[in-house]
């Protein structure tokens, strides 16, 4: 009788094991790798636009599911909201460091932020679905209007769905591979 | 309302049973019963437990919910998302104090394996192109839980009829704000055969 008790009882203490992920999480996050292409040229002069594209599918590959997902069904979106970030080496600090830019000087499909708290550096950019409604795209160019050693900050971007509430928020992670070829250092001359 | 009711009703029952006379007993090792009181809400139960040495007992009940069985839970508001419990299955341990052959106060520990529904939760299907598409909907799953009953048995009918007033609480060790959530299982009105 004692053996099953102690059984019972020991059962009992792991059904507290017997559980699942609470985290009442509406966000459905993904990764990509290298969906950004650049110029990757090494040296452009003042008056000069350097480009970067994004291009993804709509049919994104999910960790633990064997069929794609389709982000465009799932949440309705035409466009995803991103920002990326331009830096500046500066010999004062030794690193390089961020720099805004004037909205004028970037080219491409931008993030209505009127109605947000504002951008925080340099473009809130979106990616737009193709006439095709097969991939989501986006080309940006900067104007370079001044000198100096600077950095494209393309890695770790995210594009998601750019407001809260009930329905389905996405955010699709971006990173490079160990062999991508991107190059987002450049140095700007006269 | 229907919790008030409850409540009286197993205090009258109690009290009802303080008076009884204690007569000879057989000793009967198995006994089914099942919840009068849950019909009420729409649900249904059954239990069956297996005496073991002079003061305990062990056994399994189950357990179907009807929708007026959220009346009887704090969680049914969970994170947003709204927590249906469907059915349930609960190994179970009792001490009776006066003896397993007597009508006795009673302690009961138990495990809980329910199934629920829970929507506001992200739910993925496949659309008719084979890809996977995420939607706010219901989830179903199973979640463990514990309790805790303590109540009273009566034995009726030369030993062969119980009838139990319990009161019990499981929880599924999740947090509502900063209470711990607990929903009333296993209380009510029992009758039981006892063979």
């Amino acid at each position: 009788m004692k053996a099953v008790l102690i059984s019972l009882f020991t059962g009992i203490l792991m059904v507290g094991c017997y559980s699942r992920d609470d985290s009442f999480e509406r966000t459905v996050r993904l990764q990509i790798q290298d969906a950004i292409t650049l110029d990757n040229k090494e040296t452009y002069s003042v008056g000069d636009t350097i480009f970067f594209e994004v291009r993804f599918s709509r049919y994104l590959k999910e960790e633990g599911f064997s069929s794609l997902l389709d982000v465009y069904e799932t949440t309705d979106e035409k466009q995803f909201l991103y920002s990326f970030g331009l830096s500046k080496y500066s010999d004062f600090s030794n690193r390089y460091e961020s720099v805004v830019i004037d909205p004028e000087l970037i080219l491409g499909s931008r993030f209505d932020n009127s109605n947000s708290w504002g951008s925080f550096l340099s473009g809130d950019m979106v990616v737009e679905l193709n006439d095709t409604q097969d991939f989501y795209e986006s080309r940006v160019g900067i104007v370079l209007v001044e000198t100096g050693d600077f950095q494209l900050n393309l890695d770790f971007l995210t594009f998601g769905t750019n407001y809260f509430n009930d329905e389905v928020q996405l955010a699709i992670e971006h990173s490079f591979s160990n062999d991508s070829p991107l190059n987002t250092e450049f140095t700007v001359v006269e | 309302m229907r919790r008030s009711l409850v409540f009286l009703a197993c205090f009258l029952l109690a009290c009802f049973a303080l008076k009884a006379q204690e007569e000879p007993s057989k000793s009967y090792k198995n006994q089914i019963s099942t919840n009068l009181l849950l019909p009420i809400f729409g649900s249904v139960d059954f239990s069956y437990e297996r005496s073991l040495g002079k003061k305990f007992a062990v056994g399994v009940g189950a357990a179907v919910y009807g929708e007026d069985f959220e009346d009887l839970t704090i969680d049914d508001s969970y994170g947003g998302g709204t927590l249906r419990t469907k059915t349930e299955i609960m190994p179970f341990a009792r001490i009776y104090f006066n003896g397993n052959q007597n009508k006795s106060h009673l302690l009961e520990i138990f495990a809980s394996f329910s199934r629920v529904d829970e929507d506001g939760r992200l739910v993925r299907f496949l659309n008719d192109a084979g890809n996977g598409v995420y939607d706010i909907g219901v989830e179903s799953y199973t979640r463990g839980g514990f309790g805790l009953g303590y109540g009273y048995r009566f034995l009726l009918l030369d030993d062969k009829l119980a009838l139990e007033a319990q009161f019990g609480l499981r929880t599924n060790f999740d947090l509502n704000f900063v209470v711990l959530n607990a929903v009333l299982v296993r209380t009510g009105i029992k009758i039981g055969y006892r063979f």
